[in-house]
Formats: structure tokens, C-alpha cells, sequence
């Protein structure tokens, strides 16, 4: 047994001093290649679907990041995150569209009102485990769907409310971004907004990993009798996880509001947090690329049913009765998917770009083997005994 | 007093609808450990097989009824043995039973497209009016076979030995498994359970007149969500103790609640009762504090 | 070789970073060149001559089945249009689907996908889905004809409405009633309606009918769509004596409601829209209930009567007879091809010149299904002031006998409805 724990990720990640986070060429290059990404492609794909299904996958990103760091990195499973994104989403629209703060006032607030939501809710949430936590977290989006439909001065009640808030840095509205000679489309500008903001969600979330709260994270989750006994108090080292991960949530709620322009109570339910779910277990649990990966594999799943659809017999053409719609047949393959990945693949997408684990010396300050990926607060593919968050 | 005791009638009457929709899912917490939301499949699939065999063979009700059971039972089985089985832990477990109720539910309505099918059950419009109240045909049997379903796991997991295997299994597996207890078996039968009851609670839920089953009859199955923590995730007691709770309190909160409260207060009142509950009990009314061990 | 592969992925996105190729120089000025001559836009290239109209609306889901019918309704329009040859005799018409699946957020992505296939898109199902539109609508000056009897959107310029309100269906229900005979000063009227905005339009109306016709207005009780158990409202009516109620539900409220109704031993008049009714019902027992106790607005009249001109094209170009959602179809489609009449005439088919041509509109007339939508400036335009009532009958067509076809309440149409 102790001839292992020098293999484990536990010593790795006890070290006094973390490993850097652009540490080799490759991951710098990434890093470069992925900002530019960012720009190139709105700029040479017109398409305003496929951009706003790739800005719509960048946000759902940034929600489902902030949900890893709760479920992947702390181990506590949650089913309320839609209530997160919701609240970030409706207070984005009070403060932005209603009270007509600036971009950069309303945002960051919005985010932050998710984040004093999720330290109110923190302590109690904290006592559950496994199911009840799961089934209790639930209540928390039902609850919220009730408060968002009556509440309707703030956000218009049953039917949800357009959203109004401003997209704009300084001289810079990214509803109608203007490059020297060149207009974007609003969905052009939104995409990269959008991307640059999940850019910097992933870089926060690789140094939170990185650092002291991060590695309390995820010593609780691993081991929370034996990591309590080393001195990481449990209480805390939690709150933080789910303070930060509803104040992604929120953020993401904000940028949703503005990047659809609608917002409705009814759509921040139980199939939205179970979409985040799916999109951090079919990603690739505790990895900062899991979350980009799985969503944008998910939002991809209707573009694939749609196109699928046209060669299928059994899919019903609009105006008969009978077959499966084409949504219906996009519901068929993100549940079948779900079950495929659970079954086969438990390490998630991410696990294909990752070399298979193996020993490392303790001394190593960056780890090449995690070299594929610009962040190195990562786990490789799970061992077999710890799968997943304690219930 | 008669509008009085006619809510409270009612609410008993939704109760044991919560009842029979929680058992199944306790039922599997006891065996398998896990929150399965495969539950809304069975309950969808039930509905939809009694349908075929009332509406397109011919089949008297009751029968239709018995084997849709029966199939949702083995589908459940087969779902276990092949599927869930595979999966070690619980939050995966979790995702992949609603996996698979996502993706069964299209399939359903596709194989059976209509927005209501109707299912000929043989309760109709009869009420029974007992003092100034009317009770449904259908609720007047429900109840009694709701306390029927309660003794009947009662007896079953105190008296019989697979019911002691049930309970052994989920003590301590392992020792369960020295005594000769075979755990694949204890599985079975406890998600065979599981799924006729599923199918039993669509058939219930398809049966108000003129409804039928239709597309969205998986979303039911949650509602027994709140019913299940509020009465302890592995006791059958607390799922119909809890599913009572919240039918009666559900529907005396349609009546008394001011309209200032707002609308679909309804909807989150089993959410609010269960965390009010759990203040004061965090496993739920008769559910069992859990032991942790280093 | 990672480095290699690494090094081409930087040439590339270098690249494009550099050629940009799909981004336009501002400002791209609109020519604002009203001649006759019809050009190319999004969804009509002249070369082609086909003309592709939108359709977003709920292919899933339980509204599927009634959305596949009004589908099939709009298109057995288009079909008769296109046998004379199309719009103004030359282009033709062809539907593009999304589907929404009734959600609204769905409905931004969707449109995302086909707005470029598309000059308008011709029926919207879901004030939320309209709703959330409209923003995307407005931006890119785009028309779209909403699939609802709301008033929300009667007054905004780029949505082309076609029915009667739901305030005036109310009211005109409540009007004939009332000359019938079968409500009077002396009795209650109450509600039982879903707390949004087709509630609040259907109580809005029940206020106003209860001012004008002396009535009293009882509970006001309310229900969620998910809601199964209804005596707590029902109890609430009966206990208040309620003679009619407004019922505001779908039809897999109607069920419910009447097993309440039965249990509780509670029979007033129910008004209800003709798509609470469902086709299955009239099979079961509640059929009986729904004979003596319901009236339901709709549109035209019996529907297999063919002495109304649209039902007889309808039930002509369908090859039986026609459903009250084929019916509801069929008549968005007569707006959108009449919008896109005058849009033709006036030689511009992108949205602004559709926008330009329901300003230029005085009227769309609906082969007498129903009263004449008025449109012209934003200001004037008016939804239709009839409404057709029925009464349940299980061996009629649709399960609906009318009553009367086509009626406006003499003491005219409520404020703003």
C-alpha cells in the first residue's frame, strides 16, 4: 500500500510549493492558440447559429466549470446549480436592464448576489450528504422557479422578461462591435465575449485548484476523515467550494440573459442543472477542460439530431403524427450518451487527450504528464476506488 | 367541517399517489444504495403497456394492468443486471437512471403518439358520497390499496426470508453474502418491485377520466422526490407516512393560502414541508442516521 | 511532432485571424429604393422564385399533436396558393419548420438556424417564444405572425396578429350567454385560470362583462398546469355558488377538473377555448359532462360545414374533414400569404418592405371563418371582434356543435381588447 501513495495525486498536491500554471511550451502554446481561436473564428464564420450555439456552449461552460468545482474538486454533489445561473441571470437583468448599470458593474454583481446566495445556503446544504443533498439542492431550484414567477416587478412574473442590460465595455459594445473598418454581427461579438469570459473563468478555477483552498478541496473530498485529522477543517474548505461555484454560476446566469435577450423563470429547472450534470461527468470530472468539452459536446448533441434526422426513417416529419420528432431524437441520443459515457468512460472526454497514469516522481515541479493541458491542478484518470464525489 | 374533512379526503387521496410513486423509490435505496431515477421510465412505460393492451388488443383492464406490471418489473431487472449494475458509484448512478428516463420517454411517445390515450379504466365518474363527501371510485380504491401495498412490505421484509435477505443485504453485504444470500438475486427482486410499482403508479396517474397516458407522465415520478427525504430514503413507512403529509398539507395550502403568497405555491409546498422537516430531523422522519466509518 | 502539429495549428489561426472573412464593412447601408423591381433577400432568391416562410412551433412535446395539425393546416393553404401559381400568380411557397418544443429559450436558437432560410416566419407558437423574439425580431427587422389569441402583441410592428383575443372571446361568451338567458343580473360568474397573462386577459374580460351586464364577479381561483388534484378549487367555486366559470386550462386540465367537478357534485356553465378539448375525451365518460355543462369558443362553425368557404377549400385540399386546429392554421397562412401579396405588389420582400406592406394593409378577410383582422399603421390595427361558440357533442365533428357562428357582442368590443 505505502509503495503506491507516492503515485497518488494526494501527495502531489500536498507539496508546499504548486506547480506552475503555463509551465511547459506546449501548454503556452495552447493557451495562445486558444485565445486567438477566440477571435478567428467569429471572425471567418458568419453563421449566426453556429456562433450562437458555440457562445450558448462557452456559457453553459462557465456554469458547468463552476459546478466541477464543487462536485469534481469538493465532492458534493448538487442538483440546484440552475438556481445559481437563474438568480445571476434575473439580478443581471434588474441591475443592468432595469437599474441601467454598466457592463461592468452589473455583471460582477450579479455574479456576486449568486455567490451571497450560495454562502446563505452553504450551511445548511453542507450538513446533507448523497441523496438527501442531491433531492434537498432540487428543492432549492423549485423553490427559486416559485420566487422568479411571483416575484414579478424584478422579473416579470410567469412568463420571464426581456433582457435589456448593456453589453458594453467603455467604447466597446460587443452587441455591435466595430474592429477599425469592420462591424460584427451581435452574434459575432457575443461569441467572443462569451469565450473571453470562460478564458478567464478557467484561469481563475486553475489557480483556485492550485492553491491552499483548492487542495483543502480536495483533500475533504478524498479522504474528509483523515484530511480533518491533518488539520483541513471540512466547514470552510466547502464554503469556498460553493461560494465559488455559484458565483460562476451566476456569472454565467448574467452573460445567458444577455447573449438570448429572454429569461424565464420555467427555464432554470431541474433539466437545466441536469444538464450541467451531464456536462461535467461526460467532460471529465476535476479538469479545467472537462467542462469546455462536454459542452460543447452537448450543445452539439440538436446539431447532430437535426442533421442525423434527415436520414432517419423513424423521425416524423413536422406535420404528420407519429416517429419521434427531431428533438425527441435529440433527447434519445443525450440520455443514450449520458449512459454511455457513465458505462464506458467514466474518465469523461478529457480523458482521451490524457497519457494513462503513471508513477511520477514526488519531486517533479511541473508535471509533464499532465503537459497536454495548460492547467496542471489536475487529477489523471481516477482510481478505482474513489469514483466520483463521497455520498 | 364537511369542506373541511372533503380536503382532508382529498389530500389523503393525493397522499397515497405520493405513496405508491416513493415506494419504488425507496424500495431501491434499501437494495441498491441508490437514488434511481429510472423510476419515471417505469412509471411512463407502465402506463403506456396498459394502454396497449387495453386499447389495441382488447384486454380487460385489470389483466392489462397485471402484465404491464409484469413487464415493467422484468425491464426493470434486465435495466439493473445490465446497466446500473456497471456502475459503482452513487452520483453516477444517479445520472444514469436519468439518463435512461430521458431517453425512454421519446421513444414511448413515439412508438404511441397521441396527446391522451385513453386507458378504459373501471372507476369512471363514480363517486362515493359518504356524510356530505364525494370520494372518486378510483381514490376510494386507491387508499385501501395503499395500506394494503404498506403491510404487505411490512410482512414481507420482517416475515419471509427474502425479505430478510433484502434487509441483510443492505446491513452488510458482505456478511449477507457469507450467509448465502446472493446479492444479485436480493437486486432483482427488489428492482422487480421497484418497476411493478412504477407501472402501477402510471396506470393510477392515467386514470383520472378522460386523462390517459401522455407524454410528460415520467415528470410525475418526481414529484415523490421531497416525499422520499421527508420520510427517510430507506423506510417504506416514511414513504407513505411523508407521501400522507404532504398530499393532505399540498391541498390545504390550495385552499387557505392568502393569494398574496403568490402562484404555484402548491408546487413548492412538498419542498418546503421536507425542509422544514429536515431541520428538525436531518434523516428524514423514520430514516436512519447514517454511520461513517474512517 | 507535437511541436509540428502545434506550429501548423498557429499558422492557421494566424491566418484567419488575418483574412477575417466574414465580417462586412460599416456601416452596411440599407438602400432605401422603393422601385418595383423585386429583389433577392433571405429566403426568396429571385433566379429560384420560391418564397420560404418559417414556421416555429412545438413538434414535441404534449402540444405535438395539436401543432402537427395547425401545421398541416397552414400547408394545405400554402398548397392551394401555390395550384394558382404562387403569390401574385409567380412565386411559390415553401415551409421551413423549427421547433421550439415550447420553450422559449429554444426559440432563439431555432430562429438562429433558420432566419436566414426565411423572409418571415409565418405562425410562432408560445407568447413566451414570441416574447423572447422579439428582441432578435426588432434587430434584424424581421416579421413574424405569433400562433395565439393574445393582445400583447396586437400593437407592435413587426408581429402580424390574426385571432380574436381571449378578452373578447370571454366577453362575447359572456354577452350571448347572457341574451340567451342562461346567466343573469342576479348570478355569479367566477374563474379558474393560470396565474400569466391568458389568466389575467381572461379576468380582465370577466370584470369588464360583469360592469357592462350587471352580473357579480365571484373567486377568482388558480391553478398550475402540472396541478392533477383540483377539488380545492372546485370546493372553493361551489362553496361560493358560482353559476359560470371562465376556465382557463388545456386539455390535460379538463380531466381533472371534471373528475373534481363529479366528485363534488358541482355543475355550473364552463367556458373554455376550443383547445382545452381534446379529440380522445369524447370516448370516455367526462363526455357526458362536457355535453351539458361546457362552451367552448372557437372559430368558424361546425366543421364540416361547407357552406363556409374556407372550410370547404380546407376540407377540399385535406381530403376529410378538417379539425378546429387545421382550421387555426389554415387561417395564419391566409395572413401570411396576404402580407406577402402586398409585399409583392410593392416590390420588396425583405422585412422591412413586409413591415411597409402590413402598414399598407387595410384588412386580412378570412373566407368567412372568422372577422376581419384590421391592419394599416401600428395604431389601427385591431384584432377581430367575432367569436364562434360551441357546445360539446361527442358525435359532431371535432366533439363541437356551434351555437353560434361569428358573433360580436352588440354592445361592442371591451377597451383595448
Amino acid at each position: 500500500m505505502t509503495a503506491t501513495i507516492t503515485e497518488t495525486d494526494l501527495s502531489r498536491n500536498t507539496q508546499a510549493r504548486a506547480p506552475r500554471l503555463f509551465g511547459t511550451w506546449t501548454s503556452r502554446l495552447l493557451a495562445l492558440l486558444f485565445v486567438v481561436a477566440i477571435f478567428a473564428i467569429p471572425l471567418n464564420i458568419a453563421d449566426s447559429y453556429v456562433l450562437t450555439v458555440l457562445a450558448t456552449a462557452a456559457v453553459a461552460a462557465i456554469a458547468a466549470t463552476g459546478l466541477n468545482v464543487l462536485t469534481g474538486y469538493a465532492g458534493q454533489i448538487s442538483l440546484g446549480h440552475a438556481f445559481f445561473v437563474g438568480a445571476g441571470a434575473f439580478a443581471g437583468q434588474v441591475l443592468g436592464g432595469q437599474l441601467g448599470l454598466p457592463f461592468l458593474l452589473w455583471l460582477p454583481l450579479a455574479a456576486l448576489f449568486a455567490g451571497a446566495l450560495g454562502a446563505l445556503i452553504a450551511p445548511f446544504a453542507l450538513r446533507l450528504r448523497g441523496p438527501y443533498l442531491a433531492i434537498v439542492s432540487l428543492g432549492l431550484v423549485y423553490i427559486g422557479i416559485y420566487a422568479a414567477r411571483n416575484l414579478t416587478p424584478l422579473t416579470g412574473g410567469l412568463n420571464g422578461t426581456v433582457v435589456t442590460a448593456p453589453v458594453s465595455i467603455g467604447p466597446l459594445d460587443f452587441a455591435a462591435l466595430q474592429i477599425g473598418p469592420f462591424l460584427l454581427t451581435r452574434e459575432q461579438g457575443m461569441f467572443i465575449l462569451c469565450w473571453l469570459m470562460l478564458a478567464l473563468v478557467l484561469l481563475i478555477t486553475a489557480n483556485i485548484v492550485r492553491s491552499r483552498s483548492g487542495r483543502a478541496m480536495q483533500a475533504i473530498r478524498d479522504h474528509d476523515l483523515a484530511a480533518e485529522v491533518l488539520g483541513v477543517r471540512r466547514l470552510p474548505a466547502m464554503m469556498n467550494a460553493f461560494v465559488v461555484s455559484s458565483v460562476f454560476a451566476g456569472l454565467a446566469g448574467g452573460l445567458l440573459g444577455v447573449l438570448l435577450q429572454y429569461i424565464r423563470p420555467e427555464n432554470f429547472g431541474l433539466d437545466l442543472s441536469i444538464q450541467y450534470v451531464a456536462i461535467i461527468v461526460i467532460g471529465g470530472l476535476a479538469s479545467i477542460w472537462g467542462p469546455v468539452l462536454g459542452a460543447l459536446f452537448i450543445g452539439l448533441v440538436p446539431v447532430l439530431a437535426i442533421w442525423l434526422a434527415a436520414y432517419l426513417p423513424f423521425i416524423s416529419r413536422p406535420g404528420e403524427q407519429g416517429g419521434v420528432s427531431v428533438s425527441g431524437f435529440g433527447l434519445i441520443v443525450y440520455g443514450i450518451l449520458i449512459v454511455l459515457f457513465l458505462l464506458f468512460r467514466r474518465g469523461g472526454l478529457i480523458s482521451f487527450f490524457r497519457r494513462p497514469g503513471r508513477a511520477r516522481p514526488a519531486s517533479a515541479s511541473a508535471a509533464p504528464a499532465a503537459a497536454s493541458e495548460p492547467a496542471s491542478g489536475n487529477t489523471t484518470t481516477h482510481n478505482s476506488t474513489k469514483e466520483g464525489p463521497s455520498s | 367541517m364537511t369542506d373541511f374533512l372533503q380536503t382532508l379526503v382529498s389530500g389523503i387521496a393525493l397522499g397515497c399517489l405520493y405513496a405508491v410513486l416513493a415506494l419504488g423509490f425507496v424500495i431501491v435505496a434499501r437494495a441498491s444504495g441508490i437514488l434511481n431515477l429510472a423510476q419515471g421510465s417505469f412509471v411512463i412505460l407502465g402506463g403506456y403497456l396498459a394502454y396497449a393492451f387495453v386499447g389495441q388488443l382488447g384486454l380487460p383492464f385489470w389483466v392489462s394492468v397485471l402484465i404491464a406490471m409484469a413487464l415493467v418489473a422484468v425491464f426493470a431487472v434486465l435495466l439493473e443486471a445490465f446497466v446500473v449494475h456497471k456502475v459503482t458509484d452513487h452520483f453516477a448512478a444517479l445520472l444514469v437512471t436519468f439518463g435512461i428516463t430521458i431517453a425512454a420517454a421519446p421513444i414511448i411517445t413515439g412508438i404511441w403518439p397521441g396527446d391522451s390515450l385513453n386507458l378504459g379504466d373501471p372507476w369512471k365518474l363514480d363517486v362515493l358520497r359518504i356524510g356530505g363527501i364525494g370520494i372518486t371510485a378510483r381514490d376510494a380504491t386507491l387508499i385501501p390499496i395503499t395500506a394494503l401495498l404498506l403491510l404487505a412490505f411490512f410482512l414481507f421484509f420482517r416475515y419471509t426470508r427474502i425479505g430478510l435477505s433484502l434487509r441483510a443485504t443492505a446491513l452488510d453485504p458482505e456478511a449477507a453474502m457469507a450467509q448465502g444470500v446472493s446479492t444479485r438475486f436480493v437486486f432483482g427482486i427488489s428492482w422487480a418491485i421497484a418497476g411493478a410499482l412504477g407501472a402501477f403508479g402510471g396506470v393510477v396517474l392515467s386514470t383520472t377520466v378522460g386523462g390517459g397516458v401522455r407524454p410528460g407522465l415520467e415528470v410525475y415520478a418526481f414529484l415523490a422526490l421531497p416525499v422520499i427525504i421527508l420520510g427517510g430514503l430507506e423506510s417504506p413507512l416514511g414513504a407513505v407516512v411523508g407521501g400522507l403529509i404532504i398530499g393532505v398539507v399540498q391541498q390545504f395550502a390550495v385552499i387557505l393560502v392568502p393569494e398574496s403568497w403568490g402562484s404555484g405555491f402548491a408546487d413548492v409546498v412538498p419542498y418546503l414541508v421536507m425542509l422544514i422537516i429536515l431541520l428538525i430531523r436531518p434523516a428524514g422522519l423514520f430514516g436512519r442516521k447514517e454511520v461513517r466509518r474512517a | 511532432m507535437k511541436k509540428r502539429i502545434l506550429g501548423v495549428l498557429g499558422t492557421t489561426a494566424a491566418a484567419l485571424l488575418l483574412t477575417s472573412c466574414a465580417v462586412q464593412t460599416a456601416p452596411s447601408g440599407d438602400s432605401t429604393d422603393a422601385a418595383a423591381e423585386l429583389k433577392s433577400v433571405p429566403g426568396f432568391t429571385l433566379s429560384d422564385g420560391v418564397i420560404h416562410v418559417g414556421q416555429m412551433t412545438a413538434l414535441s412535446g404534449p402540444l405535438a399533436p395539436s401543432s402537427n395539425e395547425q401545421v398541416a393546416g397552414q400547408q394545405a393553404y400554402y398548397d392551394i396558393v401555390n395550384e394558382r401559381g404562387g403569390i401574385a400568380g409567380k412565386y411559390k411557397v415553401e415551409v421551413i419548420t423549427a421547433d421550439n418544443q415550447y420553450n422559449p429559450q429554444l426559440a432563439v436558437q431555432e430562429y438562429q438556424r433558420i432566419k436566414d432560410q426565411v423572409v418571415m416566419l409565418s405562425g410562432v407558437l408560445g407568447d413566451a417564444s414570441t416574447e423572447a423574439l422579439m428582441p432578435i425580431l426588432e434587430q434584424n427587422k424581421a416579421v413574424a405572425l405569433p400562433s395565439t389569441q393574445s393582445s400583447r402583441f396586437t400593437k407592435v410592428a413587426n408581429l402580424g396578429m390574426t385571432f380574436t383575443s381571449y378578452q373578447t372571446n370571454v366577453w362575447n361568451t359572456l354577452s350571448y350567454m347572457f341574451e340567451e338567458g342562461r346567466i343573469t343580473k342576479d348570478s355569479v360568474v367566477c374563474s379558474m385560470i393560470q396565474a400569466d397573462q391568458s389568466g389575467a386577459a381572461r379576468q380582465e374580460a370577466l370584470e369588464y362583462a360583469a360592469e357592462k351586464l350587471g352580473f357579480t364577479v365571484g373567486p377568482k381561483t388558480e391553478f398550475a398546469p402540472t396541478d392533477t388534484a383540483f377539488t380545492a378549487q372546485v370546493q372553493t367555486l361551489k362553496n361560493a355558488k358560482c353559476e359560470m366559470v371562465i376556465f382557463g386550462g388545456a386539455t390535460n386540465n379538463v380531466p381533472n377538473l371534471v373528475a373534481a367537478a363529479t366528485q363534488l357534485d358541482y355543475a355550473p356553465i364552463w367556458e373554455s377555448e376550443f383547445f382545452a378539448i381534446a379529440q380522445s375525451f369524447k370516448d370516455t365518460d367526462i363526455a357526458g359532462y362536457l355535453k351539458d355543462h361546457f362552451v367552448i369558443t372557437g372559430l368558424a362553425g361546425d366543421l364540416d360545414d361547407t357552406s363556409i368557404e374556407g372550410i370547404k377549400l380546407l376540407t377540399e385540399q385535406l381530403g376529410t374533414t378538417p379539425t378546429m386546429q387545421n382550421v387555426y392554421g389554415f387561417m395564419q397562412a391566409i395572413t401570411a400569404s396576404t402580407i406577402l401579396e402586398k409585399a409583392v405588389e410593392l416590390g420588396d420582400l425583405s422585412g422591412v418592405g413586409l413591415m411597409k406592406a402590413m402598414d399598407e394593409l387595410d384588412k386580412v378577410s378570412y373566407l368567412d371563418l372568422n372577422g376581419d383582422m384590421i391592419y394599416g399603421p401600428v395604431e389601427d390595427r385591431r384584432q377581430p371582434d367575432t367569436s364562434s361558440i360551441f357546445s360539446y357533442d361527442p358525435a359532431a365533428p371535432g366533439s363541437l356543435k356551434a351555437l353560434i357562428t361569428k358573433y360580436a357582442a352588440p354592445e361592442g368590443r371591451g377597451p383595448g381588447f
